[in-house]
């Protein structure tokens, strides 16, 4: 098992290289730096330009696999090299991905428990009311984009927190960013304000993640429901709601610990739209502002992160599964 | 119970005579509806019985009769959907309408359940352990001693059964048990609190025969430790007959004929009933015995007819039968304990009528090629020392050989003009890799396979193609094995094209094939769902016939096949092979049907031949221990043979054909090694292979053991 999970191992290793490496050469072959520089008015001076850019590793004059290398071996003294705004992206990537897991670590909890409560009860209650209802529930927000999605709950928590008057400094909800500033983050007063700021991206996440689980936990359990060792549970005098949790839900769960195991490894990397309607500093907004600016190692560096949680996601998913399903676990 | 009225006629429930004490179970009219697409199917309709405490009731029908269907809702364990009526009193409770709460005090306490199927039947992400633990704490008292004496039980339990080294094999997972093993821990599942009731869900069908004797000694066990009732649910009339005291004939969700295991078997008064007992194969009498099938198909239950649903089958049919639907009656003759539904039952008691009264057998054809002694005639395949190895490879991405399975090692037979060679053995003994190697027609990895004259070794491509013509095959699932978007005419034309046959004659040759095994030539423009499985095994046969091959391989032809379906098929095979002066090689688990229709048999064990010799001889007379011990486990449907009959009940499983013990390969669950042989003789098996020896001086009979000892085990 060891030398299996070793091997294992090397192949995901040498996939995040190929990935990460065709990232940065994408990035530096398609992003151009220098035009950040050339739209001023007036123009800095070439060599001002390059030399800023050659601070950054970014000037395009450098052959690209020059600067490869450069970025390569900073890599092997664990230094992702500097943003376009001369600062380190190990920096920004480790302010900001405790940002993201904040921001996502509710919501996709409780996303998670209630999307398998949904779609285990959906099952149970196939084609009755109650099953049409979380159906619809699920297929409708599936197909509103996060963006709609993110600013319709914006808009409802400004609403209400107008209706309830709360039209002063302190709001019921807040709808931008993780804390008001100026208040103490350990007080009591600041994890309250934290709480209000958390409640609508929460929920957007958590609505989503709902209709996502919810979905494929209803299709898990249906395969399960008909299934004789739930007869037998029953048979030995359980009572249905037990034998439907304790053997049924059980045993429905282990198609889902891929998901669970890729969910939880990729609260790091936030969520791109839910961040940037709310405000939130996240790793999501991180790479989006990146593209936008032309930032060549900002956007290598995050692929990088992200492809090294993919990795770590894979394997919490063998784990997973070993975990929930004795079959598959060979000496 | 005194003061009730007389149940009336219409209720005629089916009880032993004379029992005055109350009923364990009493089901009265119970029906059982399913809504589906096509309209509602009545599974179940108006079934009465009654179940005495501490005895076995047979109920024995085909797929889709409602056997199973029945039993789960005297356990209310039908799916919410299905419409329940009538009445099951257990204990004098009523089960129906009862609430959830109540029913799981009832269910796994006073009545039990074991069901068909034991790898699906056992929660896949629990030790065994655990699941028979859980049975006995969901009805333990609080304080009532807690796990640990539940942990001690489930593992007392698991030794009753017959689990070797229960401590261990309790924390296994049901995937790491082998099939009899895990209906071994269902059966201890299903005693764990001393249930007064088992019901038994086809509890041996999934199984081999010799696991299955297995199986029926430790549910004998099962029913000694607790003295409980057990009602029997199966196909399978050996089954019934010597472990049943009474039996329930179902058909079509009604029950058409009940009684004594002996008055059922000897004195069936139901054509249905007769029709069952006269289409099954005797292992005890071969040949001689005429097969005499029931025509046609169960009917749809979906809007059935007003009439006795048996009506479109029974060659006894009068009016009556189509208008008015027969209830079951108690016989005159018999008194309340035998009952019939049947309009002619009494007719048929009075006349004292048997199978083949009620059902015309067909005359048996005579084999032109029998009358010629065997080494006059030329042999159209010839098999030696056959091996087929598999590498048994470890890991997805380094692949790397860990151990050879030896599939098939070293086997040896031939077939003449005119034979049928039964292959028999269980699962996992190499009989499908032998045939398969066979029909591949190429250089085997080791010995020779002859093929009409022609070695497979030194075959050309053309030579290879044009053999194919004359040496064609019949396989096990008839669903599977037809293209279900072609037409059977297309179908059955399919070889004709491959071998050039033209297209003018194409047509002529497929409604001559149709014909020739019993279907319509306009048959031929529909598609294989139309058709019932014995019918599309007939198609599977005429597409093996479609160029006029000389040896048919018939792997399993029947096993798909339910019992009245089945005898028209071997009837089909039997006039076919005579007809058109076929070989066959017929492999089969089912040692009844290959007695039946072989001339010859080979019986195989982890990829060895152990004995091989006329069928007659082999099976009134056979050598080897583990032939004699195949023929023992095979049950009998009839009673008063089974009880007499004491059988050899083999230990343990089948070794891994990865890591086959050594010298006799079957010494490890050899009754002879384990009983009868000194340590002088066991070391002889241990160390030393036998070969095929021949005893007779014939050649044609030859046995593997070193201590053969030919007798008589049926």
């Amino acid at each position: 098992m060891a030398r299996f999970l070793l091997r294992r191992l090397v192949y995901l290793v040498l996939l995040v290289i190929v990935s990460t490496s065709v990232a940065y050469l994408l990035a530096a072959t398609q992003l151009h730096p220098r035009s950040r520089y050339e739209g001023r008015n007036p123009p800095p001076p070439p060599e001002v330009v390059d030399a800023a850019l050659d601070a950054v590793n970014m000037n395009d004059k450098t052959p690209v696999t020059v600067r490869f290398g450069r970025w390569v071996e900073g890599l092997l003294h664990a230094d992702l090299g500097l943003t376009i705004e001369n600062q380190p992206v190990n920096d920004e990537i480790g302010r900001r991905m405790w940002v993201s897991l904040r921001l996502l670590l509710i919501g996709s909890i409780a996303g998670s428990l209630l999307g398998v409560a949904a779609g285990a009860y959906g099952a149970v209650k196939q084609y009755r009311p109650a099953d049409h209802v979380l159906t619809i529930f699920s297929f409708v927000t599936l197909s509103i984009p996060t963006v709609v999605l993110a600013v319709l709950f914006k808009n409802a928590g400004i609403g209400l927190n107008n209706v309830l008057g709360f039209t002063g400094n302190t709001k019921l909800l807040y709808t931008t960013g993780e804390i008001t500033p100026g208040l103490a983050i350990w007080s009591w007063e600041g994890l309250i304000n934290r709480l209000a700021h958390l409640v609508l991206p929460s929920l957007v996440l958590t609505v989503i993640a709902i209709a996502f689980y919810g979905r494929y936990q209803r299709n898990a359990m249906l395969d399960v429901l008909g299934s004789d060792f739930l007869r037998t549970a029953q048979a030995k005098g359980l009572r249905r709601t037990r034998a439907l949790v304790t053997h049924g839900l059980r045993t429905a769960l282990i198609p889902m610990a891929t998901f669970f195991a890729y969910e939880f490894a990729l609260l790091f990397v936030g969520a791109t739209f839910t961040e940037k309607i709310f405000g939130w500093h996240g790793m999501g907004e991180y790479f989006v502002d990146a593209v936008t600016k032309s930032d060549v190692n900002s956007v290598a560096g995050v692929t990088l992160f992200v492809a090294v949680l993919v990795l770590i996601a894979g394997f919490l998913s063998d784990v997973a599964y070993a975990a929930l399903d004795p079959r598959v676990r060979v000496s | 119970m005194n003061t009730e009225p007389p149940t009336p006629a219409r209720d005629a429930t089916v009880a032993p005579a004379g029992t005055p004490a109350a009923p364990l179970l009493q089901v009265a009219d119970l029906s059982v509806t399913f809504s589906t697409d096509a309209g509602p199917i009545t599974a179940v309709r108006s079934l009465s019985y009654q179940v005495q405490p501490g005895e076995v009731l047979g109920i024995v029908g085909e797929s889709g009769s409602g056997k199973t269907v029945s039993s789960l809702a005297v356990m209310a364990l039908l799916p919410p959907h299905a419409r329940v009526s009538g009445s099951v009193r257990f204990q004098g409770r009523e089960i129906l309408g009862q609430s959830d709460k109540d029913l799981s005090a009832i269910r796994g306490r006073r009545i039990a359940m074991i069901f068909q199927d034991p790898l699906s039947a056992l929660t896949p992400v629990y030790t065994v352990g655990d699941q028979i633990e859980e049975a006995i704490l969901v009805h333990a008292d609080r304080g009532g001693g807690g796990r640990t004496a539940a942990r001690a039980r489930a593992i007392e339990l698991l030794a009753l059964v017959g689990i070797p080294n229960p401590r261990q094999r309790a924390a296994a997972f049901p995937h790491e048990f082998s099939g009899g093993m895990r209906q071994r821990a269902m059966i201890a599942m299903a005693i764990a609190n001393n249930p007064d009731l088992i019901i038994a869900d086809e509890p041996t069908t999934a199984l081999d025969v010799t696991i299955q004797a297995q199986i029926l000694e430790v549910l004998r066990t099962a029913q000694q430790a607790t003295g409980a009732a057990i009602i029997l649910i199966t196909h399978d009339l050996g089954v019934v007959a010597g472990f049943a005291d009474r039996v329930a004939v179902m058909y079509a969700g009604k029950l058409v004929e009940a009684g004594a295991v002996d008055d059922l078997f000897y004195r069936a008064r139901m054509p249905y009933t007769l029709g069952l007992l006269g289409s099954i194969p005797r292992l005890d009498i071969g040949r001689r015995q005429p097969l005499t099938p029931i025509e046609g198909n169960p009917p749809s239950l979906v809007n059935l007819p007003l009439g006795c649903p048996f009506v479109p089958r029974c060659p006894m049919r009068v009016e009556k039968c189509i208008e008015v639907e027969p209830d079951l009656l108690p016989l005159a003759a018999s008194g309340q304990a035998h009952a019939a539904a049947c309009h002619r039952s009494d007719e048929i008691e009075r006349l004292n009528m048997t199978s083949v009264d009620v059902f015309p057998a067909p005359a048996r054809p005579a084999a032109s090629g029998v009358r010629v002694p065997r080494e006059k005639r030329g042999s159209l395949l010839d098999v030696r020392d056959l091996v087929k190895e598999y590498p048994l490879i470890k890991g997805a991405v380094m692949r790397r050989r860990i151990g050879t399975v030896h599939a098939v090692d070293g086997i040896s037979f031939d077939i003449r003009e005119s034979e049928t060679l039964g292959l028999v053995g269980e699962s996992g003994c190499g009989k499908t890799t032998a045939i398969i190697e066979i029909l591949n027609l190429v250089k085997p990895m080791s010995g020779t396979i002859v093929v009409l004259g022609k070695d497979t070794a030194a075959m050309t491509p053309e030579e290879r193609f044009a053999i194919r013509r004359d040496l064609q095959v019949v396989f096990q699932d008839p669903m599977a094995s037809l293209d279900p978007r072609l037409p059977v005419g297309d179908i059955l034309a399919e070889p004709m094209h491959a071998h050039g046959v033209p297209a003018t004659d194409r047509g002529n040759r497929v409604r001559e094939l149709l014909q020739l095994v019993g279907l319509q030539p306009e048959h031929a423009n529909r598609y294989p769902q139309a058709f019932s499985g014995g019918q599309r095994q007939r198609i599977g046969i005429a597409r093996a016939l479609a160029l006029q091959p000389r040896v048919l391989v018939l792997d399993e032809p029947v096993s798909a096949l339910d019992v009245s379906i089945r005898a028209g098929v071997i009837n089909l095979l039997e006039h076919l092979r005579a007809a058109l002066g076929l070989s066959y090689l017929f492999v089969a688990h089912d040692l009844s049907v290959v007695r039946h229709i072989a001339d010859r048999v080979a019986v195989m064990y982890l990829g060895r031949l152990v004995e091989i010799g006329d069928i007659d001889e082999v099976f009134d007379h056979p050598a080897h221990p583990y032939t004699q011990a195949l023929l023992s486990a095979i049950p009998l449907p009839d009673p008063q043979k089974e009880r007499r009959r004491r059988r050899i009940v083999l230990q343990g499983d089948l070794p891994s054909p990865a890591d086959p013990p050594s010298g006799c390969r079957f010494r490890t669950r050899c009754q002879k090694f384990a009983h009868e042989l000194d340590e002088r003789m066991r070391q002889r098996c241990i160390d030393e292979a036998p070969a095929l020896i021949d005893r007779t001086g014939s050649q044609d009979r030859l046995d593997a053991c070193h201590y053969a000892t030919p007798s008589s085990v049926l």
